[in-house]
């Protein structure tokens, strides 16, 4: 059960990339306030300062960037993916033309957009696109990417397919790969001199997307004015994005963001804690600021477990924890009753998720007997907690604490800056974390998270069924058959308990109320004419923004 | 003069070379290679590739900070550096970024916020103690001083967090957060900037307004001023023209030490407003173990404090000539 | 010889506002007054929440961590049975306040302990010796003062912690902010005591017992000593009040007493969040630092005026 804002930062930063699969997810409803009829045309002009949760100190050399929502949603302004989700889920061609494949789902070719140029004029080639694949799989001159190294490792080789396409061979039946070409929103298309720069990859920002960089003060602001070349048309035949000039601007504690908005000093705001959906909402009420929520293919808030140690080893701690915590408390107290708890990984409208998982039930009796038995076996279980220090996030630490002193279970709990946080959760020198992560979309993008073996399964589970289960998932081809071996997945997880689900991720997007073109109602259509994505667990496009005089 | 430049010169070099070292020292007790703690990977149970990236990126590290090199080595090494005006990198997974280049942006901001906290002390604490002396004892000095008292016990932090509500969105006068550079737009600016310099001064009030009413009052008795008075001189000529000057050495130079401690309550005010100053610089820098970062915020805050008394001493001299000959004399 | 412009005090200078009325003082022979009426109600006020602090865990109060779902940020009055109301996540205010105040008066007691053990044993050396060990302890100092203290204090507290996991030996997060903010308020006393010490070891009766051949142990500690420290003892109610606000300010920024356990730091810094909604989170125990400090402040302030305490040293 990380919190909101924790997770958020973490979650990004975290480390990786993961990129979310294809296919399936019903789209579906969003919650969102209605406007639409009343929003009338797009205005041009005008400029629009976004409050993120988070600075991206790291920089946006993106095969090597950690990105978090709010870095993500820099990279979306600078740059363009290959592919993109839309309304459905599913994932269309974006600053691609065309993506295919042969039947065996193993060879898929790319083919290029024409007349894109990157922001310092150059343009984009099939070259291009394949040293920027080289790059985020490790296989370009001086560019070191970590985390995508291991994302796409059934990547056997990328070609040039003539001047126009670049043609990509996996090591096996990859179905959900154009899922990977967006990797929630990471694998932006990079120029090549950005790709060259060794000394200023991470801070000289070059892209073809809607937005060019103007400047970047670290923890100050992030300037981006228009690209009034930018390839993507809007409905009155003239190119994206409708504003001049977009500012980012890090406000790490959330109520401060709210604050902002609420005294005029910015535009628009993302936030994920209850403790800002209640005043947001009752601004909403009052007419003064424009909510977009979601919580459509959402990210899960949970207790990350390091199964690889004693005591946690042993499931039957594992499931004492779980017993033990009071998951309807758990809403009433630490989300004020706004958000759903979780049954799994998979949030509603992703493939694999069920509504009921088996997960245990709040049960104090059971876990006490649970930790007795085991303590009676192998000694007293003490553990250890670890989350970042921001108010919500001790809250839950706190109150965790409480319901395992319940039924009998040492608790110690530390608080550390995110990266030390991220720094431990990798080297494996823990016991629980408060994290979030896993966004929704096709459920193959969570095999690097869980792959027995993978240095990004943090969790350090080594399980010989959900491996096989995650090798058939990423090359079953049969609907039917994808969603069930899923759907194992999840069960899977409600037994052995190597993460204690809290609640999905719940988004808000508040902005003042004459700023429009963000909800799926006003947010552009994707270039082959389907409906934008509703989820905001990634970030969300800004080329359609606009802001009424 | 040419000895107490020189006394001043050896005093900078001494103050720096001591706190550097001492920051330097510091992170040394943390357990764990400093390496590990800049960038916070580690190659255990990865595969080789990633093994070969992350000891790659480490050993440029190391090589970078001269780590395999005896401590006192690294620590020269790392001065002649500093003074040649590299400070150094910022070390994350994905990027070297100098310090210098967080340096120039954060700089500034925390200049801005010490230099309206000062002015907005002083400026309020002068008429204050000013007026207090010259009633000493009546009800108005009572009420100022207690209004002092008062100030003085409010944790900055906490006044802080509710001035940025209640000021800041409640009423809605000034921003409550962030920050906006004069040069985009001047006004704006000193909105942005008016609670946080508030947060900070209010502490300080209440010292220089106690400091400069006690000085007052011993000057207010000496002849010059009696002299002054009987020569049918008004009060406040004689209050703001002839008897504020010489009372006001000890308040400038208190004024001039605070700097350190308005640095230590900026760390704090800068988290609560999100402003991007050397504060927050150096909070990251420690959170984050970013030690070769520390070091140099710490060895400029440092040079900062010995100039700026470095200075005071000549105002000093030229507010009271009286001191410039004592002081010439010992 | 100081390096610094004039015998004065950084972060303490600020004296105290108060009664103090050199002048009159000054003109007549010293008057022993009766503590006037803020004297004793910051004499209350100290001894109230020292005597809770201590007997917290004895008084009929709730648990101060166990999270009650109904009274989760219910400010006072609208909670029955919670005075002050609850935390965000349920916990009892009184009970957090009484028992944070154990923390809090324990790290400024604590700290300024350590200070004056270490900087008034130097400070009182060095002002009766004086020379060259007073040069360079001066000097030290006032290098020491150079270094932001707060920065000083996180940067101690940050380098210091331990690592949490279970059976990991190391010095509790308390300790190491008992540490820092104690060696912190350690040039700080020194000087305050070293002026002093300077102008009672000119004094006749110092003088005179010199001059009979006492030791100069006997003399520091029969003569100089008991003079000097009501000067001592009023910094110190001072930098009490500092290192209060001081694991405050830490606490915001993560590292100061260990949670759950409650201190008046830690307190606000949790209840940062909610000041919308649930305000008292946050002012309830700003209030109770506010007080204290107050109460602190107005006796050291009390203190030096009925010793005439030289403030000009300050």
């Amino acid at each position: 059960m990380s919190n909101r804002r924790v997770s958020s930062r973490l979650l990004a930063s975290l480390v990786l990339v993961l990129a979310m699969v294809a296919a399936a997810c019903g789209g579906g409803g969003t919650d969102t306030t209605d406007e639409g009829e009343e929003a009338g045309k797009p205005v041009r002009g005008g400029s629009v300062t976004y409050a993120l949760e988070a600075e991206t100190t790291g920089g946006w050399c993106l095969p090597e960037a950690q990105l978090a929502i709010s870095g993500i949603l820099v990279a979306r302004t600078i740059y363009d993916t290959l592919t993109a989700p839309n309304a459905k889920g599913e994932y269309v061609p974006y600053l691609a033309k065309s993506i295919e494949h042969n039947d065996k789902f193993t060879e898929w070719t790319i083919t290029i957009r024409d007349g894109v140029k990157f922001h310092d004029g150059t343009p984009l080639t099939a070259e291009v696109v394949k040293n920027n694949l080289d790059a985020y799989r490790g296989k370009y001159k001086g560019r070191a990417p970590l985390l995508f190294l291991f994302v796409f490792q059934d990547i056997a080789d990328v070609q040039l397919s003539g001047d126009k396409a670049v043609k990509v061979t996996t090591k096996k039946p990859w179905v959900g790969f154009p899922a990977f070409l967006f990797a929630s929103g990471r694998l932006g298309i990079v120029a090549q001199s950005q790709l060259d720069d060794q000394k200023t990859c991470d801070r000289k920002l070059v892209g073809t997307g809607p937005f060019k960089q103007v400047s970047w003060k670290v923890n100050q602001q992030f300037v981006a004015e228009k690209n009034p070349d930018y390839w993507q048309k809007a409905p009155d035949g003239k190119p994206y994005p409708y504003l001049d000039r977009i500012t980012f601007q890090p406000v790490p504690e959330p109520e401060q963001r709210v604050n902002a908005l609420q005294s005029g000093q910015i535009e628009a705001l993302h936030a994920s804690g209850a403790n800002e959906f209640v005043p947001l909402r009752e601004q909403q009420d009052a007419g003064t600021v424009k909510l977009y929520e979601s919580e459509k293919f959402a990210e899960v808030s949970y207790v990350m477990v390091n199964a690889s140690k004693p005591p946690l080893d042993d499931v039957r701690v594992r499931k004492a924890l779980a017993h033990a915590i009071d998951r309807e408390e758990y809403k009433q107290i630490i989300n004020q009753g706004l958000f759903t708890m979780a049954s799994g990984p998979f949030a509603p409208g992703s493939i694999g998720y069920l509504k009921d998982t088996n997960y245990p039930k709040h049960d104090p009796d059971e876990a006490e007997k649970l930790v007795k038995e085991y303590e009676d076996e192998k000694g007293p279980i003490r553990l250890s907690y670890r989350s970042t220090p921001s108010p919500a996030t001790t809250a839950v630490a706190q109150f965790l604490q409480q319901k395992l002193k319940a039924v009998g279970i040492e608790f110690n709990l530390a608080t550390v800056e995110q990266s030390q946080l991220i720094n431990t959760a990798i080297s494996g020198d823990f016991q629980l974390i408060g994290w979030r992560n896993h966004p929704g979309g096709d459920p193959d993008e969570q095999y690097v998270w869980w792959y027995k073996g993978s240095p990004a399964n943090f969790g350090r589970f080594a399980d010989d069924e959900m491996q096989r289960l995650l090798d058939a998932g990423r090359s079953e081809t049969d609907p039917d058959a994808r969603r069930k071996i899923y759907e194992d997945i999840n069960k899977r997880f409600a037994t052995q308990i190597w993460n204690l689900w809290a609640n999905w991720t719940r988004w808000v997007v508040a902005t003042q109320p004459n700023v429009y073109g963000i909800n799926v109602e006003t947010a552009p259509k994707l270039p082959d004419g389907s409906g934008p994505f509703p989820g905001l667990a990634t970030g969300h496009p800004l080329h359609g923004i606009w802001v009424k005089k | 003069m040419a000895k107490l430049v020189a006394k001043k010169m050896l005093q900078l070099v001494l103050v720096v070379f001591l706190v550097t070292l001492f920051t330097f020292m510091l992170v040394r007790v943390k357990p764990g290679e400093p390496e590990d703690l800049l960038v916070p990977l580690s190659s255990v149970g990865t595969t080789q590739e990633a093994k070969d990236i992350i000891e790659k990126k480490k050993d440029g590290i190391r090589a970078d900070l001269d780590l395999d090199k005896p401590l006192y080595q690294q620590y020269v090494l790392w001065m002649s550096d500093f003074a040649r005006g590299d400070l150094g990198n910022f070390y994350a997974v994905s990027s070297e970024r100098p310090v210098s280049d967080r340096v120039k942006d954060s700089l500034p901001v925390s200049l801005q916020l010490m230099i309206y906290a000062q002015l907005m002390a002083l400026v309020i604490a002068i008429p204050m103690g000013v007026y207090s002396a010259y009633r000493a004892n009546r009800p108005v000095d009572k009420v100022a001083n207690t209004t002092a008292f008062g100030m003085l016990a409010m944790p900055n932090f906490a006044l802080g967090l509710v001035l940025a509500y209640y000021v800041g969105v409640v009423l809605g006068w000034v921003p409550p957060t962030g920050y906006t550079s004069p040069e985009v737009d001047l006004v704006r600016h000193l909105k942005t900037m008016f609670l946080p310099a508030l947060s900070l001064a209010v502490g300080q009030i209440a010292v220089y307004m106690r400091l400069l009413r006690s000085d007052m009052i011993q000057t207010l008795q000496e002849d010059f001023i009696l002299m002054a008075k009987s020569k049918g001189i008004s009060n406040a000529r004689v209050l703001w023209r002839h008897a504020l000057r010489p009372s006001s050495l000890t308040l400038l130079t208190v004024a001039g030490l605070n700097v350190g401690a308005l640095i230590g309550g900026a760390v704090v005010i800068e988290v609560v407003f999100a402003l991007p100053g050397m504060g927050a610089l150096i909070a990251e820098s420690i959170l984050t173990n970013q030690y070769v970062a520390l070091q140099s915020c710490v060895a400029i805050i440092a040079i900062g404090y010995v100039l700026i008394n470095f200075l005071l001493d000549f105002v000093y001299s030229i507010l009271d000539p009286r001191i410039r000959n004592v002081r010439a004399a010992g | 010889m100081s390096a610094l412009p004039a015998e004065t005090d950084v972060s303490l200078a600020p004296a105290g506002p108060g009664t103090s009325d050199q002048a009159a003082a000054e003109a007549s022979p010293r008057k022993r007054r009766a503590f006037g009426i803020g004297a004793l109600l910051a004499m209350g006020w100290l001894g109230l929440i020292t005597v809770l602090a201590v007997l917290a865990p004895v008084l009929p109060l709730d648990d101060p961590l166990e999270s009650v779902g109904a009274i989760a940020r219910k400010g006072p009055g609208s909670a029955p049975g919670h005075i002050l109301g609850g935390d965000s996540i349920g916990r009892d205010m009184l009970s957090r306040t009484i028992h944070g105040a154990r923390a809090s008066l324990l790290v400024g007691v604590t700290a300024v302990l350590i200070g004056l053990l270490i900087g008034g044993a130097a400070g009182l050396l060095a002002g009766y010796f004086r020379g060259r060990f007073d040069t360079v302890l001066t000097g030290t100092f006032d290098i020491l003062l150079a270094f932001p203290s707060l920065v000083l204090a996180l940067a101690l507290v940050a380098f210091l912690k331990a690592e949490p996991e279970a059976g990991t030996k190391g010095l509790s997060t308390v300790t190491i902010v008992i540490i820092a903010l104690g060696i912190v308020s350690i040039p700080i006393l020194a000087r305050i005591t070293r002026a002093n010490t300077l102008t009672w070891a000119q004094r006749e009766f110092v003088l005179a017992a010199r001059a009979q051949g006492a030791k100069n142990s006997r003399i520091i500690i029969r003569e100089v000593l008991p003079n000097v420290m009501p000067a001592m003892f009023s910094i110190a109610l001072l930098g009490m009040a500092v290192a209060i606000i001081a694991e405050g300010g830490l606490s915001l920024l993560g590292v100061g007493v260990e949670l759950p356990k409650p201190s008046w730091g830690n307190m606000i810094a949790e209840g940062r969040g909610s000041l919308r909604n649930a305000p008292h989170i946050v002012f309830v125990p700003a209030i109770a630092i506010f007080l204290t400090v107050l109460a602190l402040n107005y006796m050291g302030d009390v203190i030096r005026t009925r010793f005439d305490v030289r403030e000009s040293a300050l």
